[in-house]
């Protein structure tokens, strides 16, 4: 291998660096959009994410508003397997695990252009701007359609008013304000009446464990403060947001994802080292050896006879 | 039995595919690092039994750097997981955005189970060479596998004649300065390369081949092409079914099982006609039933340990999943078993030498 060959690598990961340092790190913000889901049973699930930049992608709305994202980066670009585990669990289950065969469920990507517009473009490449409002419907449909999001606006996701909290200090990831409402979509013809109750919520620096790097977290201990005025229509809490994925004390092994059904919420297991993986680390290191003395004995032969011929 | 003759073919394809089964279902470096590491000691332990064995070492140099620049690929294109090593500006093409070292493990991992797979192939190659895979060739394919042993043998004979040809002209004052320049070169290659078709198949006439294939009645041609297409057709149908019409599972295994019982038939009476004689058989020796036996332990383990708990062997570390990798012990010790045949192996005596004029 000619030192040439090395030195592309080298260089593009030096050139990767240097950017890198000079780019100081997006946080909190002034820019808002709106996230709107619906869930297979007809519940609806809004989010308003405050981000920084002048554009963020379909997907890091999707993280960034606290929601268990699960995707697929096989292929091209990532495809949404499931939202708060509602879906399919990738990578036990095939990404489209409910679109074999002619019937075709999965997470269908919608933007809000006057009313819902399918979109063209898969997640990690439609830029979303302030003031965006996207939607993302679990439902039947095919590569052009699916089922779409209630009607909602911009105004009702994400209310114009001080309400949001105020953006902590670098280096924390950024701050979304969640709003949980449902619907119980008595017709399809007429928008549902739909009410709700901003949460302000804080995030603080989460706890971290084996790494240096911030993460993005999803919101803690949210404190309730009721601002809009309830109306007639009853109100059913169908979703809080999940807790903080660093709370779920389950060992890396049990993975135990659920079988086919799309109600199935699987355990994410921990992100962080546990004492548990230590005797398989210490077997794999043991096998590991006992090859490595494989190889010197051969090569020792090998050499052995080189020399008596 | 001379020096390049290694163990039973068949007790190579055995470990073929006791050590491509991992690095195909797997991409958790743990597994990956075991299997590539005892497939490497395979390969040492073949070392260079003939010229063609050394062209490997390219080979497996040229799926190292593919590796090695596949991991900033990955690292950089794909912007997605939570533990972010820095920031690229997002308005930048592609690599814009966070990288991430799950996309990092990724990538790696990746290339990992590419290089496992290319040494394997390598190591396999160097120790059935062209001539025993040849003789393994189906009798119903025979034609096309005398075919690719020619063109296989052939291209390294070009590469020197193209050398000795450019050599000679070079020596005649010839310079390449524009395109009319390159035909003094290719013409006498492509009259080498004629005459020596046109000699090996003079020999190989001479030889009586093509004569012991016994002709076919105009009856048996048309069942063998019946055969064909009705298993074919039923081959498509069953894949077709499987894939949309999931509720009809137990149909479409049937019309599978029909188009492969119907295609082996077919190609079964087309072997039947193609008589081979053996000059030298190849024996079952105890190296060759040790090898064979510890394959196939190894591909039972690990199948079992696909069919059973395939989600322990899967490595995905973008989140919610881990980046850290799980180990079972057991599939490590049928990972060790890949490396049975290096242990077996006599090494080559010739090792110091290299005869240039072997085929």
């Amino acid at each position: 291998m000619t030192r040439r060959t090395l030195l592309l690598p080298l260089l593009l990961t030096a050139l990767c660096l240097l950017a890198g340092a000079s780019v100081a790190r997006a946080q909190g913000g002034d820019h808002r959009a709106g996230l709107v889901i619906r869930y297979a049973d007809g519940s609806v699930q809004t989010q308003c994410v405050l981000f920084s930049e002048s554009s963020i992608t379909g997907t890091e709305l999707l993280t960034r508003s606290g929601l268990q994202v699960t995707m697929d980066y096989s292929g091209m670009g990532g495809a949404v397997c499931s939202i708060a585990g509602k879906g399919c669990a990738f990578p036990t289950q095939d990404c489209f695990c409910r679109c074999q065969g002619l019937a075709c469920e999965y997470w269908a990507y919608y933007h809000w252009a006057g009313g819902w517009q399918y979109s063209q473009v898969g997640a990690g490449g439609y830029k979303v701007t302030d003031g965006a409002l996207e939607g993302w419907s679990w439902g039947a449909g095919n590569f052009s359609s699916g089922v779409e999001p209630p009607l909602l606006t911009f105004a009702e996701v994400c209310p114009a008013l001080a309400t949001a909290t105020p953006a902590a200090t670098a280096p924390t990831p950024p701050i979304a304000t969640p709003t949980s409402i449902t619907a119980a979509p008595q017709d399809d013809a007429a928008p549902p009446k739909v009410t709700f109750e901003t949460q302000a919520t804080v995030s603080d620096n989460a706890s971290v464990q084996a790494s240096t790097q911030p993460r993005s977290t999803a919101p803690h201990a949210p404190t309730n403060r009721a601002l809009a005025t309830p109306t007639p229509t009853p109100i059913l809490i169908a979703y809080a947001p999940p807790a903080d994925a660093s709370g779920m004390r389950s060992d890396a092994r049990t993975q135990s994802l659920g079988g086919d059904s799309t109600a199935s919420a699987f355990e994410a297991p921990s992100r962080d080292f546990s004492l548990a993986l230590l005797p398989g680390y210490a077997a794999y290191l043991l096998t590991l050896a006992s090859l490595v003395g494989a190889g010197v004995w051969v090569v020792r032969r090998k050499s052995g006879a080189l020399r008596k011929s | 039995m001379d020096t390049t003759d290694t163990f039973h073919p068949f007790a190579w394809l055995a470990w073929l595919a006791a050590a491509a089964l991992p690095a195909l279902s797997t991409r958790n470096p743990l597994y990956l690092s075991l299997t590539l590491l005892a497939v490497a000691v395979v390969y040492a332990a073949l070392g260079r039994r003939s010229p063609l064995a050394q062209s490997w070492g390219a080979f497996v140099r040229f799926s190292i750097m593919l590796w090695l620049l596949s991991i900033p690929f990955t690292a950089l294109t794909s912007h997605y997981g939570t533990i972010v090593l820095f920031r690229l500006p997002a308005t930048w093409p592609i690599i814009g955005g966070p990288i991430t070292l799950e996309a990092m493990l990724y990538g790696l991992t990746g290339g990992l189970a590419l290089v496992t797979l290319l040494l394997i192939f390598a190591a396999f190659n160097v120790a059935v060479d062209q001539a025993r895979l040849l003789r393994m060739t189906p009798g119903f394919i025979h034609g096309a596998g005398v075919v690719t042993g020619i063109a296989v043998a052939f291209v390294p004979q070009m590469v020197t004649s193209w050398q000795a040809i450019r050599e000679a002209q070079q020596v005649r004052g010839h310079k390449v300065r524009g395109v009319r320049d390159v035909l003094p070169l290719v013409m006498p290659l492509l009259v080498t390369a004629l005459e020596r078709a046109m000699q090996l198949a003079e020999s190989m006439e001479a030889r009586g081949f093509g004569g012991q294939v016994v002709p076919a009645s105009s009856r048996q041609r048309t069942l063998n092409q019946l055969a064909l297409l009705f298993g074919l057709g039923a081959l498509g149908a069953g894949f077709a079914g499987i894939g949309f019409w999931p509720e009809k599972r137990l149909l479409a295994g049937a019309l599978l099982a029909a188009g492969l019982a119907l295609l082996g038939w077919s190609f079964w009476d087309q072997g039947r006609r193609v008589h081979r004689s053996r000059y030298h058989r190849w024996v079952w020796a105890r190296p060759d039933r040790i090898i064979a036996a510890a394959s196939l332990l190894s591909l039972t383990i690990w199948m079992g340990g696909l069919l059973v708990r395939g989600e322990g062997i899967f490595y995905y570390p973008f989140p919610p999943y881990t980046p850290w990798p799980t180990f079972q012990p057991l599939l490590g010790m049928a990972l060790v078993l890949v490396a049975v045949p290096a242990l077996l192996l006599q090494p080559a005596k010739d090792e110091g030498r290299m005869t240039n004029d072997e085929t």
